[in-house]
């Protein structure tokens, strides 16, 4: 091979080898399908990929802007028949186009410091939203977004109502299981999770807890360091599995449980980011439907009387090939009627931070999303995943779809825990 | 009759025995002989090349079944015959597939492949039809409901071309896409394009069940809808409707339904048929006179016309047709009605005038397009049977310009004057 | 040419005008990488008059122009060979009309052949063709190929479904060919311009038969000592008389490598061949058929028959079949699928053949086929940068080609000429045969600018020799 020297040209050349440039993945991937063009599709990204390393196309500016074009969803290597790891060369390539220096400007800046700086640091996160929980409260919100140029005002829409303080407490480093002992396993609760969605995190763990198993969640844990990842920031990203790898170890437990796909999917990967230092936790990591579809549900569950849509987050099911698991539990709830819509496994275009930095392609894939939606037109839409859950919720409002936006582990806890069951991790706190 | 320099050429080119000069015929009312009867390929081949150097254009005959369609020809002088080009000269029984000589009726080669276990999925009206004659007129009988269009069971062609060369398309294989699908292209065009040969054919299998079922309602739009209710079925291999205006005690209104193909499916057609129309057995007979009836005029020498629209709209068409006193046959199921009106005397324009006016208006209830298949020659005067090419005209004429520049064959005869 | 680039900025919006050398490099090949050539531009239109004014454009400065669907043709059919313009119909993708009533369509030639048939679906209709691409392929890219698929058997390829085209001829201007009803007057030219791998001029528009959903389908798969008694059991189906909507084998070696890989489907390694059979129709009728192909079967030798009970085990059966083509990717970087068709008859003699040619080149090839119509894939697994290997590929595919045509078959059942096989015509056809092809051609193109150096044999080789082994072609970008 000759061209562009280095280890990750190398890696991203050999793992090309694969793609025999059939083309099935073209309908699966949203910017071909939103632009019809060959280099916006995954046969297309792998054939540049290919091209730089061979040294037939330089590392430029057309690379650069298709690498982050790309969702990174991965529904293509569901529909490659070659088995292309399309996910792991897009990260090599968009860590090359750092080190390239050829995402420059205010915008990267900004990003690089709100990964860096806030995201990783729980304290800072929590300060940056208790702050932005104030401005909604004196809906100062409103008034700067009214006064911002459009761009900033369309990103306010993304921004959910942060949730009272008393969601966003921190759960206790070890809940007890209830009833019959039936395992010990780690929690992960992710950065984000725990400021706007913690009653998701709490649902969680009173749901394994509910069914006999000891939920340990270590104090030290961090970000998975998927956006970091998906950003190009390798060595950060590392660095943040690294030290997860470290804390779960001592924790003791051999599985951890995850309730966001994509941090699900991104620890996953830390056998290939870390090598031998990684593979436990990789090893170790488990999405929470698929470990309660394996473990089985403890009864009884109340009722729950809705029609609801699984849409499936693309680090479940193209990520982790997880589909099947939490679409069996939803059935498992008396009176929930799972109904099927168009296209589950598509994306719905928030893709991480892609939905501020693609905010057009972002809102297309998010138009098809919503249109097969609201053709099923459910009284629930359920999706395992943070980015998935905000994106749906305020593209549904917007969309003046009537259905209610949750996590499916939410609606296992409502149907352990409303008729006045009470909640493990309450009962500690 | 040609000169005599030019008919003492023939005879030294094809042999005497085969320019009959005794044999002629009047094709629209142009008198045309000898009649050219080469024995084999190849002296057809020899045929056309000594008809280019004496520049004569001549009409192409299989067995004479349909050489009323088209537009009268314009210049030739003689009649080429494929007559004796006869012979099935390959069957596989394992595959279905075959190839016969253009000269060789149609019921020869069923003959033969009946037993075969299979059948030949050609069946146009004219019981003296060749194989060469049904494909360059794309001739189709009633089971072209069950059969598809004569394309579709065509392979490959032996053409020969108006210089004389001899060629080749498509293949023996049911799967094909080497080149250009030339098949195509000759089925269907008069022979102005070349002179078919021979063809590979793909055949049928010959079902275990056939059942014959007529309906004879009495209004037209149970008759229509009976027989596109039928042919939705899924064994219906024909479902044809007949409507005589002439009330001689013959009903009205007929629909023959024919059902073809396994034990099981046919039984369950046939109950549906009989208890949702009101089918009974039809006798042996009834799809021929069907199929006679498609390829006939009324009084023998009137008009007929075929309307091709959609299945849909079969009744807007047959309705408005019926009300302007027409003949009616027709495959609703295929979008087809054929209509046709007696004329009263020796030319009179105003009754071609008025059949054309009506069959246009069902034309254009439609959806679809007219074609004036037989008609005696005055009435074709001044119009295309084929109606207008439209945008398609250009593209023919280069076609026909490519492959017969001299103008040699069937010359003004086809769509566009071609 | 930046005045060609601007004229084109100006029709299709320079959104839709792609020049960049990253962007014209994905466009050098299809699904077939050994003929590559980069175009100078590639548009992206979304309606006929953009197609018709781009066209015009090419025409006055004088460069060819390549129609191309979603690129998976196998034959190099969409490769820009002299550069040019490749005119993209992926945005040109919707359905204009379905008529349920009269059981047709009307589509622009980007629509996905899936999404036809998923649209016509809740009418009780589909869309017959079913290439194996058929998730992404479009109906555009089906008709310049007359597409077909293991469905063909009994329901026909692309041309028995194409009632109607759109056509912006080589000089620009528009033509409607064909009608709704099938049955027009004059030349068949939709038959004419279905498979003619886009050298007739740009398709716009496709109206097309939709046929209905059966009633009933049931899928078999039956496990066999060899590949002569899978082949015999096929010959027994198709002479009791019975149509089935597909009957696939596919050959040991694949076997092993659909087993070994991802796609595993529980099958035997010790089969030497599997064969598929798809019936369907009434489903009054379908027992009586499952029970005589088992019959037949079991009579040809078969060690197991086995009937899927569900649509879950129907889609493990087909997984076994469409699992190959993944598996034997999987072998090597690159994959050759080769497309001939023989009579059925001589199948297992053509096949020992191959084989053979296979085992003597010293590559790793496999078979799978539509064994209901002669028509054979087989698959090499290679790396086309190792030159000799590539040779010896490309040597072996000739030897096939004369194999098949030998046993009275052609050269390609599926994939078309394209690029590919332009100097293997001279097996199949003679010089006159060719001449009359090319006066089709000439009455659409008589300069020869709509998608060049594709069909006839290149004038660089005389019929009879084998073309030299081909690396990929570097076309140096002229902005």
């Amino acid at each position: 091979m000759t061209g562009v020297a280095g280890s990750r040209w190398e890696t991203i050349f050999e793992k090309s080898l694969d793609c025999v440039h059939c083309g099935l993945c073209l309908q699966s991937c949203p910017t071909y399908r939103e632009t019809g063009r060959e280099i916006s599709s995954p046969r297309g990204r792998v054939y540049l990929m290919r091209g730089v390393a061979e040294g037939r196309i330089p590392l430029a500016e057309a690379v650069a802007e298709e690498a982050y074009l790309c969702l990174g969803c991965r529904a293509c290597e569901t529909a490659c028949p070659s088995g292309v790891e399309f996910g792991a060369m897009l990260e090599l390539t968009r860590a090359e186009v750092e080190d390239a220096g050829l995402r420059r400007g205010p915008a990267r800046a900004l990003e690089r410091l709100a990964l860096r700086g806030v995201l990783a640091h729980p304290r800072r996160l929590r300060g940056l939203f208790d702050l932005l929980a104030l401005a909604q409260w004196l809906r100062l919100d409103r008034l700067a977004l009214a006064l911002a140029p459009r761009a900033v005002r369309e990103l306010g829409t993304l921004l959910p109502r942060v949730p009272a303080r008393s969601e966003r407490r921190r759960l206790p480093e070890r809940i007890p299981p209830v009833g019959q002992r039936r395992g010990r396993v780690g929690f992960f609760v992710g950065c984000v999770m725990p400021e706007l969605f913690g009653r998701t995190n709490a649902d969680t763990v009173d749901v394994l807890a509910h069914n006999g198993f000891e939920v340990v969640i270590p104090r030290e844990q961090g970000c998975c360091g998927a956006l970091h990842a998906h950003g190009g920031d390798e060595a950060f990203a590392h660095a943040l599995a690294r030290r997860n790898a470290e804390v779960f170890a001592r924790a003791g437990v051999s599985e951890i449980v995850v309730n966001s796909a994509g941090c699900g999917a991104a620890m996953r990967d830390a056998a290939r980011w870390l090598g031998a230092a990684g593979e436990a936790l990789a090893a170790g990591v488990i999405d929470v439907s698929a470990f309660l579809a394996r473990e089985g549900l403890r009864g009884p569950l109340g009722r729950i009387h809705a029609r609801v849509c699984y849409d499936d987050p693309c680090h479940l099911v193209h990520g982790q090939k997880i589909s099947d698991a939490p679409r069996r539990l939803l059935e498992q709830i008396p009176g929930l009627a799972l109904i099927p819509h168009d296209d589950p496994t598509s994306c719905c275009g928030a893709a991480g931070i892609y939905n501020l930095t693609h905010r057009a392609m972002s809102q297309a894939v998010l138009a098809r999303k919503l249109s097969a939606l609201a053709a099923a037109d459910p009284d629930l839409i359920a999706t395992g995943n943070p980015g998935c859950l905000m994106q749906l919720r305020s593209g549904a409002a917007r969309a003046g779809l009537r259905a209610e936006v949750v996590h499916p582990v939410e609606l296992l806890a409502r149907a352990y825990f409303s008729s006045g069951v009470s909640r493990p991790s309450r009962r500690i706190l | 009759m040609i000169p005599l320099p030019a008919l003492r050429a023939l005879r030294e080119a094809l042999g005497p025995g085969c320019v009959r000069e005794d044999e002629g015929t009047r094709v629209d009312g142009e008198p045309l002989a000898p009649t050219l009867r080469p024995a084999d390929a190849e002296a057809l081949a020899g045929a056309l090349r000594a008809l280019g150097r004496l520049s004569l254009a001549c009409v192409i005959q299989g067995g004479g079944s349909r050489l009323e369609l088209g537009n009268p020809p314009r210049g030739a002088s003689l009649l080429l015959s494929t007559a004796s080009l006869t012979g099935v000269d390959a069957f596989d029984a394992s595959e279905g597939v075959c190839h016969a000589r253009a000269g060789t009726p149609l019921a020869a080669i069923e003959a033969l492949v009946e037993p075969g276990g299979w059948q030949l999925p050609l069946d146009p009206p004219g019981r003296s039809s060749t194989l060469g004659g049904a494909l360059a007129a794309a001739a189709f009988g009633p089971r072209a409901q069950g059969f598809g269009r004569p394309r579709d069971c065509v392979l490959g062609l032996e053409v020969a071309l108006a210089d004389g060369s001899r060629t080749r398309c498509g293949g023996r294989v049911v799967k094909n896409v080497t080149g250009y699908d030339l098949n195509k292209l000759y089925t269907g065009s008069l022979g102005t394009l070349g002179v078919i040969e021979g063809a590979w054919l793909r055949l049928r299998p010959r079902p275990a069940r056939v059942a014959l079922l007529e309906i004879a309602p009495d209004r037209l739009a149970v008759a229509c809808d009976g027989a596109l209710a039928a042919a939705r079925r899924p064994s219906a291999r024909a479902a044809s409707l007949h409507a005589a205006q002439k009330r001689t005690g013959e009903r009205p209104f007929t629909v023959v339904v024919e059902l073809a193909g396994d034990e099981a499916s046919v039984e369950r057609d046939a109950a549906w048929c009989e208890s949702e129309l009101g089918a009974t057995p039809a006798p042996a007979s009834a799809l021929e006179r069907v199929r006679e009836r498609q390829g006939s005029t009324p009084g023998g020498g009137g008009l007929r016309f075929r309307i091709a629209g959609l299945p849909s709209q079969s009744q807007a068409m047959l309705t408005s047709l019926w009300d302007s006193g027409a003949e009616l046959l027709a495959h609703p199921g295929l979008g087809l009605v054929y209509a046709g009106f007696a004329l009263p005397g020796p030319e009179d324009p105003a009754a071609v005038d008025a059949a054309f006016r009506c069959t246009a208006g069902a034309a254009a209830a439609g959806g679809g397009g007219l074609v004036l298949e037989s008609a005696p020659a005055w009435a074709k005067r001044g119009r295309d049977v084929f109606g207008d090419l439209a945008g398609a005209l250009p593209l023919a004429r280069e076609l026909k310009r490519r492959f017969d520049p001299a103008g040699l064959l069937n010359p003004g005869r086809f769509a566009g004057y071609l | 040419m930046s005045g060609l680039v601007e004229r084109l900025r100006g029709i299709v919006g320079a959104d839709a005008c792609l020049v960049r050398p990253e962007e014209l490099l994905v466009y050098e090949c299809d699904g077939l990488t050994l003929h590559r050539a980069q175009p100078t531009a590639v548009v992206l239109p979304r309606a006929r008059d953009q197609v018709c004014r781009v066209v015009r454009a090419c025409r006055e400065f004088g460069v060819p122009f390549v129609p191309r669907g979603a690129g998976t043709g196998l034959s190099g059919g969409a490769v820009a060979q002299r550069g040019g313009v490749v005119i993209e119909c992926s945005r040109m993708d919707r359905i204009i009309g379905l008529y349920p009533m009269d059981r047709y369509a009307v589509v622009e030639p980007g629509v996905v052949n899936a999404e036809l048939s998923k649209a016509a679906a809740p009418h009780g209709l589909f869309y017959a063709p079913d290439p194996s691409s058929q998730l992404v392929c479009t109906i555009g890219g089906n008709v310049a190929e007359n597409a077909g698929g293991p469905h063909t058997l009994k329901y026909g390829t692309t041309t028995q479904h194409v009632l109607g085209l759109e056509l912006v001829l080589p000089d620009a201007e528009v033509v409607q060919l064909g009608s709704r009803s099938g049955f027009g007057s004059g030349y068949d030219l939709v038959g004419a311009v279905v498979g003619s791998e886009g050298t007739l001029g740009i398709v716009t528009q496709v109206t097309v038969r939709l046929e209905p959903i059966p009633e009933r389908v049931e899928t078999l798969l039956a496990i066999f000592p060899d590949v002569v008694s899978a082949c015999r059991a096929v010959g027994g189906v198709i002479e009791a008389g019975l149509v089935p909507a597909a009957l696939e084998i596919v050959d040991q070696r694949t076997i092993a490598a659909v087993e070994a890989s991802v796609y595993a489907a529980g099958l035997p390694l010790d089969a030497g061949a599997v064969l598929l059979v798809e019936v369907d129709g009434p489903e009054c009728a379908l027992p009586a058929q499952v029970l005589r192909i088992r019959e037949i079967a079991a009579a040809s030798g078969a060690s197991r028959v086995e009937v899927a009970r569900d649509a879950a085990e129907r889609q493990r059966f087909w997984r076994a079949r469409k699992g190959a083509f993944g598996a034997m990717g999987r072998l090597a970087p690159d994959l050759y699928v080769h497309d001939a068709v023989v009579p059925r008859a001589r199948l297992p003699e053509v096949l020992a053949s191959i084989l053979a040619i296979g085992d003597r080149h010293g590559l790793r090839l496999s078979n799978v086929f539509h064994a209901g119509d002669g028509n054979l894939h087989p698959n090499i697994s290679f790396d086309r940068r190792d030159p000799d290997e590539l040779a010896r590929v490309l040597a072996a595919g000739s030897e096939i080609l004369e194999v098949c045509v030998a046993a009275g078959g052609v050269i390609t059942g599926e994939h078309g000429i394209g690029s590919e096989k332009r100097d293997f015509m001279g097996l199949v056809f003679g010089e006159a045969d060719l001449d009359a092809m090319k006066r089709l051609r000439a009455s659409f193109d008589p300069d020869g600018v709509c998608n060049p150096e594709k069909i006839f044999p290149s004038t660089r080789f005389c019929a009879e020799s084998n073309p030299k082994a081909r690396g990929y072609e570097r076309v140096p970008f002229e902005p």
